[in-house]
């Protein structure tokens, strides 16, 4: 296991977020976190990347809590615009450079290239499409060995959707793991090893996609439906 | 000396951050320093007195605004979403305060430098231009030497100097401690940054009081100034020390961003 959450808690002053998750990520996998807005899904991740604190509970990578070490190896795409605004996309790169010994510089300017981005764009000024198209980039440009995308087709065009999600798979590796959260369950379904059902923020499903399928004997856009229905 | 790197990468995005007021300061210091020229070359004298007025105006806010910037920075840092790019990276949390507190005094430093050039550039122009000004100098020294009996020391000159440098840079960190202390419990509430002053306001009353408490009155150390100013610095550099080890921490431990 490289991911190990026990009954992690995270409580605002009105509400709770995440509720008790219990949730293990084996490497070389690729999970989909599952669930509609304001289920958690988000809240864990960034707890898992060390910008929220849980309220409770134990959360470790490769067996050490989070903190300067995991940052090294997880990396994250918020869903969310994160850019300085001062940045070109040449300076994002070279942020990811200066600060991520995995990031990749040629990977980077491939990926760019791939997205139909210019190096010289202000991050300002992109749309958000190209926006999301630019986190993706850098994200994938690291040789982490965790990546954790949330909603990362948000904002994406029908067309570059199905460039996007093969860029994702490219970027699997055996050595690594992807925990990608995602609305648009039917084009995760093609790619996933594991669901996570998340619901009020608790995991209220989770198993191997392909045994899932076969005990329910449905797919996991039909169950999907059936949980969140 | 990775973590030295570490360091210098952190401040070289956070002078970036705060380059673009960099470049407004320095634009208007150069209007302001050509209406100046301009009025020594046409010997104009109310232009001169006009562009040194303000010269000394702007200073003033500039300083001000740049110990401004550096709390607004780092108020934003916790705020926006832009602060992913920074918490995100393999720094610790004290690598990550103590870079934002080190170019905030960096920058105060090189500006009062930068400032104080210009003064000494234009006021050397005046007094080579203008007799009637090397004159009031020289006047002036004397009758403060003789009414006052003040004798100017390099340690007093350098004492004050030290302590408003290190007086900038508590008010900044005390800044980041009261901003993230009400973060912690107020998260992006609307009134965070209310309850962030009034943090601010509580801690200086505070430091005021224990510096009364050590040093006792100011009055007590006519006789040697350096001392009272000495001490003073030991408390705030604690002050410093104290409000950067308890923002770290709770960077840490307890804020989300």
């Amino acid at each position: 296991m490289i991911l190990q959450c026990n009954d992690l808690v995270k409580k605002y002053i009105n509400k709770t977020a995440v509720n008790g998750i219990n949730f293990d990520a084996e490497k070389g996998k690729i999970y989909a976190l599952l669930g509609p807005n304001g289920s958690g899904k988000t809240t864990l991740m960034k707890i898992i990347a060390g910008l929220v604190k849980p309220t409770s509970g134990t959360l470790t990578y490769k067996g050490n809590p989070i903190g300067v070490e995991s940052k090294k190896r997880v990396a994250y795409m918020s869903t969310e615009p994160f850019f300085y605004n001062f940045m070109s996309v040449e300076d994002v790169g070279k942020y990811y450079k200066d600060f991520f010994e995995d990031f990749d510089v040629k990977r980077y300017e491939e990926l760019i290239e791939r997205m139909e981005l210019g190096m010289k764009d202000k991050t300002k000024t992109l749309s958000s499409g190209l926006a999301a198209k630019l986190k993706i980039a850098a994200t994938l440009a690291r040789k982490a060995e965790l990546y954790m995308l949330d909603e990362p087709l948000n904002g994406i065009d029908i067309i570059a959707r199905e460039k996007i999600i093969n860029t994702i798979l490219e970027s699997a590796r055996e050595d690594s793991s992807m925990l990608i959260s995602s609305h648009l369950v039917d084009e995760l379904e093609k790619i996933i090893d594991n669901a996570v059902f998340i619901k009020n923020g608790s995991v209220v499903l989770y198993g191997d996609a392909e045994e899932l399928r076969a005990s329910h004997g449905k797919s996991i856009v039909e169950l999907y439906k059936e949980i969140y229905a | 000396m990775q973590w030295v790197k570490k360091m210098l990468k952190l401040m070289k995005y956070e002078f970036r951050k705060q380059a673009f007021s960099k470049l407004i300061i320095l634009i208007l210091v150069g209007l302001i320093e050509i209406l100046f020229f301009f009025g020594v070359v046409t010997d104009n004298e109310e232009m001169i007195a006009v562009a040194m007025g303000f010269l000394a105006i702007f200073t003033g806010g500039a300083l001000f605004f740049l110990a401004f910037e550096s709390i607004l920075t780092y108020s934003n840092d916790l705020k926006q979403k832009s602060s992913y790019m920074l918490f995100l990276t393999p720094n610790t949390s004290y690598s990550i305060v103590g870079a934002k507190v080190l170019s905030a005094g960096l920058q105060i430093i090189l500006a009062g430098i930068v400032f104080f050039v210009i003064f000494a550039i234009n006021g050397g122009v005046l007094i080579v231009k203008y007799d009637a000004i090397a004159e009031v100098k020289k006047m002036i020294l004397q009758l403060a030497d003789q009414f006052f009996q003040l004798k100017i020391r390099f340690t007093d000159i350098a004492s004050v100097v030290g302590q408003v440098i290190i007086s900038w840079i508590s008010t900044i960190t005390v800044a980041f401690f009261s901003i993230t202390l009400s973060t912690t419990f107020l998260a992006n509430k609307k009134f965070k940054g209310m309850v962030s002053f009034i943090i601010f306001i509580v801690l200086n009353v505070l430091y005021n009081k224990i510096t009364d408490l050590i040093l006792g009155d100011v009055t007590k150390y006519s006789a040697n100034v350096s001392t009272y100013f000495i001490g003073n610095s030991i408390i705030l550099l604690a002050a410093i020390i104290l409000t950067y080890m308890g923002t770290a921490w709770m960077l840490d431990k307890k804020v989300s961003v």
